[in-house]
């Protein structure tokens, strides 16, 4: 039979390992915090209805609605990707979009969508997803738009409107 | 929840390793477990979720238990408490409070070697409860273009149960005074509803937003003692 003071030397032992395991903190937040529309540029193709990849060599990408301002998403930027934040406050906002800021033209583009708010964790609070409803645009570069998936929820990589220039 | 599986782990393996330890030389032979005489009451407190408590800060929660001898090694348990939580971030801040009352049975796996052997090595388990009140909360969104937002989540009820696995020991200091600890392995059986906004800690439970746990209690325990009326003779007829 075991002694009594093995039995008291174990559980000391575990009461020194044991108390320093539990804890109340919670983990750090591994989510995205802000949600955006993955919006990417196309030219027509003779094919097909999905186009081809059209990349900008000097894009300008600017967010406007603001009370007082502008905020510039992308400046002289090369790409054909462009993440574009929606405003939580409104069920509608504002993006200019220059392909080439050389020129002076640039399109606008609305998009109308519905929000919801959404807890993700304690650790990382609440956000806001939404749900496109319409993208329209003015045509001065761009020859149509079309959604390839409503539901803007943070997910990785999944493209949302393409820009038919 | 890695770091709570290898503690536990480690205890297991620290209390098996010691009983599973045999002397070199030749052993009597092992006496047949004796019955316990007595009944016994027991009531004692845990005292690492105030201690942890103070050290860290945090709101305290208080753990009671009371178990009481059945025969044949076996313990009914009935444990409660109290506590409450406050969550405050730049992003997010409310409080919330709960009571809880957990049911189970505990089972010693240490021999009795005399009627008055009341330390054990146990096994148990419990089913648990508690019922939660959270306030308002209060939240903040923030986006590098379009600013913060904020706004009032309603305050809510909520009623957890869960379901535990428990292990641990019990060594009779002083006549009557007991130390001993309980390591528990805790899953949520409804989680549905902690899924929006859960409370940041349900004392009796851990922390809202987990569907199990890992806890830990260090409980210091008094027993209340009787003589048990002794069985009577059995006589045979001579017919």
């Amino acid at each position: 039979m075991i002694s009594r003071g093995r039995i008291l030397l174990l559980w000391l032992t575990c009461l020194v390992v044991a108390v320093s395991s539990c804890d109340r903190v919670g983990n750090p937040c591994y989510e995205p915090l802000n949600v955006t529309v993955l919006m990417r540029t196309y030219l027509p193709s003779d094919t097909g209805a999905n186009g081809v990849l059209y990349e900008l060599s000097k894009a300008n990408v600017i967010a406007i609605d603001f009370t007082d301002s502008s905020v510039i998403g992308y400046a002289s930027a090369k790409s054909s990707a462009f993440n574009l934040s929606l405003s939580p406050i409104a069920d509608s906002c504002r993006w200019y979009i220059q392909p080439d800021s050389a020129t002076t033209i640039y399109d606008t583009l609305t998009f109308y969508y519905t929000r919801q708010l959404k807890f993700l964790s304690n650790a990382c609070g609440y956000t806001y997803h939404y749900n496109l409803l319409d993208v329209r645009s003015t045509d001065y570069n761009i020859d149509s738009v079309k959604i390839t998936n409503r539901d803007i929820n943070g997910k990785a990589d999944v493209e949302h409107v393409k820009v038919f220039l | 929840m890695l770091k709570y599986f290898c503690n536990i782990i480690l205890f297991l393996l620290l209390s098996f390793s010691a009983f599973s330890q045999t002397d070199t030389t030749e052993a009597p032979t092992r006496p047949k477990s004796v019955k316990s005489n007595s009944g016994q009451f027991r009531i004692g407190i845990d005292i690492v979720k105030p201690i942890s408590a103070f050290v860290s800060g945090a709101d305290p929660s208080y753990e009671l238990e009371a178990d009481y001898y059945l025969g044949k090694e076996l313990y009914g348990v009935a444990e409660g408490g109290w506590g409450s939580a406050s969550f405050d971030s730049s992003y997010l801040k409310y409080n919330s409070s709960n009571t809880f009352f957990r049911l189970g049975v505990n089972k010693s796996m240490l021999r009795r070697i005399l009627p008055g052997d009341w330390d054990m090595v146990f096994i148990g388990a419990r089913y648990g409860i508690a019922f939660i009140e959270r306030s308002a909360a209060s939240y903040t969104t923030s986006d590098p273009f379009w600013g913060n937002t904020t706004g009032i989540i309603p305050a809510k009820t909520f009623t957890a149960h869960w379901a535990e696995l428990t292990g641990g020991v019990r060594v009779e200091l002083f006549k009557g005074l007991f130390a001993g600890w309980n390591v528990r392995a805790k899953f949520l059986i409804n989680k549905k509803p902690f899924e929006e906004l859960p409370p940041s800690y349900v004392a009796g439970y851990g922390r809202g937003e987990k569907g199990s746990v890992f806890d830990f209690n260090f409980y210091l325990s008094y027993a209340i003692r009787w003589k048990k009326a002794p069985e009577p003779a059995v006589t045979v007829s001579p017919n």
